[in-house]
């Protein structure tokens, strides 16, 4: 590829590989020449290859003034026609690795926060975990081929997150479809089959800005989903000094609307009647009610009414799980409801998946009629925008005491703070025996740490995965606020984003947006496994590079958690096993961020307490080696669903 | 009430159950000689058969938990399941009246079979009774139970 023409900067590429020779760094090029003139020492030192360091540039990098472009001068490439619609479409970031490089830099270029990091697929976790606890549209990039395709784990993660993410990838031309010309080749539309929400490679270069407008009505309309647009270079490149040039260019106060789908007022009526007549009422309340920020109005309704609620979703803390309505940790109060009412719950379970009696009645309330009645058979349809619903819903409900309803739930909480003790009793004496860690035991410290020590219990955001450590996590983790908990499985069950999907919610905690801006700049925590942490581990040179903290607390029991599996088949055991012992604190010392490697609840303790202070203080991030053992995995307790825990709706 | 209109009460209202996809399958059986055999396709996608005697006055599940060992932990803490069922410490609604119903199970050879003896002729609430009870059973009692599961069932863990 040839492009040596000056950028939007005025730079051209030649100049800027000449500066850094010139300032003595050993580009490739120029290698033997500089190494002629300096000494391998005076080199290293010139260099600082000695010592683990953020390099000026990118702190000078990400200092530079944004610049959005114009059809002034030059004009605008189509990657920057496209790059300005994001930004006047407030995309909240973007996360990547290089390639698609005209888009990217245009999208750098044009304000909107930026990620680069070290794999396409932890990248598009971070970008998903960004909006799971924001709510808001995210982008994630790379290259056409190889970098698209080491995304698609979690580009579906994210589909079945009902994730508002734009999967941007692309810099072939069309030009050379279909001849294997050079690198790259591939077909990115149907790779993403089935898990998008919609998709178009564009073709036509001057409907860059219309399909732009068709990426994010289709990000911002209904039911959030992934959208994935590919930019054949001919596209990104293509340059326009005026807008005539582009088809439908205007504004999107135009091209997509803000109206929402009302409640039929009948419909409103007969709802508040069965909730009214019903004595023990449940509201599921899922990520719809997160993303149409509903959460106000929900306890407004509830506390008045007295309805229990128990949120869902790959998000939690929309409803607050101390409050006295949570059912959240009464999953066997559940049962007893006689009356169910989902919102906002995209992901639809069967009525034998999730602990409500056989003849309870059920309302469903969702964007689009075409879901409703799917999986789960209903009393009643209401098709509606969830926020409006509530309201209507608020404004039809009167008040009502429902004290023993209120009292069953109490009890059944109470019930289960019970059983997880037993069960982390069990563990700890597990943990004494072996001088190891049980999975319950760094759930319980964790949640100490976290809830009961001298920390907000709302402040920290906290990313959750893994199968045997994801089963005991789960069910002790709170969430006291809108995002504070990122349920990394969620649906799609997949094993490894965890730590990046928490470091895309930790950039969102340091920019404060959105339900984080009252704890902006606070350190992170990931529960995760070895397993998952495969995945992601280099990405805590992404978080050191950015000074996002995040605390990763890694479950070490030397196996994939399913190596159970294995029973009977002596030949096939080596492929659930890993090396023992290994060591993760190790690695993530050499990637920049400190790292603990613990066997003892006591040890925990002091772990987390000193890497919570150097994330909170100096902005380190720290990874926990928790050791354990692959015979802890005997006897996982799937989590009851709907509930704290549950991973599946 | 006739015994026919009460095999066809019931029927009606396991073939609510299926409406309502708390079973995803449900075959009606003939009656004969006061009996008749339901099939239910319900939990992990098994097919269960419930018995009606009405002679016997009972609804049973003659194979509701198999390769349960008598002298395992897990039937142990199913009968303990049965009794807190029974406890009156439970909610009103939860509970099943002595007056009307009484639950057993037993055991042999590690098939747990369950039964609730209608004690008033009351089928209605004997039938909804019972199907809630396995429902919770299916929902709650299972919970620690996965590797049971898989193995009894022949389960993918991943796809249970």
């Amino acid at each position: 590829m040839s492009e040596t023409k000056n950028n939007s900067n005025g730079t051209s590429r030649r100049n800027f590989l000449a500066v850094p020779v010139a300032a003595g760094v050993a580009a490739a090029s120029v290698a033997a020449k500089a190494s002629a003139a300096m000494s391998p020492a005076a080199l290293m030192a010139e260099v600082g290859a000695t010592s683990i360091q953020i390099p000026k540039r990118i702190t000078e990098s990400l200092s530079e003034a944004p610049k959005v472009g114009s059809f002034e001068g030059r004009g605008m490439t189509g990657a920057e026609v496209f790059a300005k619609l994001c930004k006047e479409e407030e995309l909240a970031a973007m996360f990547c690795c290089p390639g698609n490089y005209t888009v990217i830099n245009a999208i750098a270029a044009a304000g909107i926060p930026t990620y680069g990091g070290r794999c396409e697929g932890a990248m598009c976790a971070m970008a998903d975990g960004f909006s799971r606890v924001t709510g808001e549209v995210t982008a994630t990039s790379g290259t056409e081929g190889p970098g698209f395709t080491r995304m698609i784990m979690n580009v579906a993660s994210a589909h079945a997150a009902r994730t508002p993410l734009l999967v941007l990838a692309s810099n072939m031309q069309m030009a050379w479809d279909d001849r294997e010309y050079f690198i790259q080749t591939g077909y990115q539309q149907p790779t993403t089959t089935g898990m998008k929400k919609y998709g178009k490679r564009l073709i036509d270069p001057p409907r860059v800005h219309e399909y732009g407008a068709y990426a994010f009505r289709a990000l911002k309309s209904g039911v959030p989903g992934v959208v994935h647009l590919d930019f054949p270079g001919e596209v990104a490149r293509a340059r326009y000094t005026e807008s005539t040039k582009l088809t439908d260019f205007y504004t999107k106060e135009r091209y997509r609307t803000e109206s929402r789908a009302f409640p039929s007022p009948k419909d409103v009526e007969k709802c508040a009647d069965m909730l009214t007549k019903a004595e023990r009422p449940v509201i599921v309340a899922g990520h719809g009610v997160f993303h149409r920020k509903a959460w106000d109005v929900l306890q407004q309704m509830v506390e008045r009414n007295e309805i229990a609620v128990v949120s869902s979703g790959p998000m939690r803390g929309h409803f607050p799980d101390d409050h006295r309505l949570s059912a959240a940790m009464s999953y066997k109060a559940l049962m007893s409801a006689d009356v169910v009412l989902f919102i906002g719950q995209y992901s639809m379970p069967s009525p034998t998946e999730y602990g409500f009696s056989p003849d309870v009645k059920s309302i469903r309330v969702h964007p689009e009629q075409e879901d409703l009645g799917r999986n789960w058979p209903l009393d009643l349809g209401i098709v509606s925008d969830e926020r409006a619903f509530l309201e209507a819903l608020d404004n039809k409900l009167g008040a009502k005491k429902r004290d023993a309803w209120v009292s069953e739930i109490a009890a059944q909480r109470a019930g289960f703070e019970k059983e997880i003790a037993d069960i982390y009793a069990k563990g700890l004496t597990t943990s004494n025996e072996t001088g190891l860690l049980h999975p319950a035991v760094i759930a319980k410290e964790t949640h100490d740490f976290l809830y009961k020590g001298s920390i907000d219990k709302k402040q920290t955001v906290l990313g959750w995965g893994g199968w045997t450590i994801g089963n005991q996590t789960g069910r002790w983790l709170r969430a006291y606020r809108p995002g504070q908990v990122v349920n990394c499985a969620f649906q799609y069950g997949a094993i490894g984003p965890d730590m990046a999907m928490t470091i895309g919610a930790g950039a969102a905690v340091q920019r404060g947006v959105g339900p984080q801006k009252p704890y902006q700049g606070a350190p992170v925590f990931v529960i995760t496994s070895d397993a998952g942490m495969a995945h992601s581990l280099f990405e805590l040179d992404t978080a050191s590079k950015y000074k996002i903290p995040i605390v990763a607390l890694v479950y070490n029991n030397n196996s994939w958690g399913m190596w159970p599996n294995a029973a009977g088949s002596p030949r096939a055991e080596h492929m659930y096993l890993f090396q023992e012992n290994l060591r993760y604190d190790q690695m993530a010392e050499g990637l920049g961020a400190r790292g603990e490697y613990v066997l003892t609840p006591q040890q925990l303790r002091v772990a987390l307490k000193r890497s919570y202070d150097i994330a909170a203080k100096q902005g380190i991030s720290t990874l926990i080696n928790c050791q354990a053992k692959k015979e802890f995995t005997v006897g996982v307790r799937l989590g009851p669903e709907p509930s704290v825990g549950a991973i599946m709706h | 009430m006739p015994k026919n209109d009460t095999f066809d009460q019931v029927a009606t209202i396991l073939q609510g159950y299926a409406d309502k996809a708390i079973f995803r399958g449900y075959n009606k059986g003939k009656p004969s000689n006061g009996r008749v055999v339901h099939r239910l396709l319900w939990h992990r996608e098994q097919v269960f058969e419930l018995v009606m005697d009405t002679r016997r006055k009972t609804l049973h599940f003659p194979a509701l938990l198999p390769k349960v060992p008598v002298k395992s932990e897990m039937y142990r803490a199913f009968q303990a399941f049965l009794r807190e069922i029974a406890s009156k410490e439970r909610p009103t609604h939860r509970q099943i009246d002595p007056k009307k119903a009484k639950i057993t199970c037993a055991n042999r050879r590690g098939n747990v079979s369950l039964t609730l003896t209608v004690r008033d002729g009351d089928y209605e609430y004997a039938v909804r009774k019972l199907i809630a009870l396995v429902h919770e059973i299916f929902r709650i009692f299972l919970l620690p139970y996965f590797d049971w599961e898989c193995e009894v069932y022949d389960l993918d863990p991943d796809h249970p």
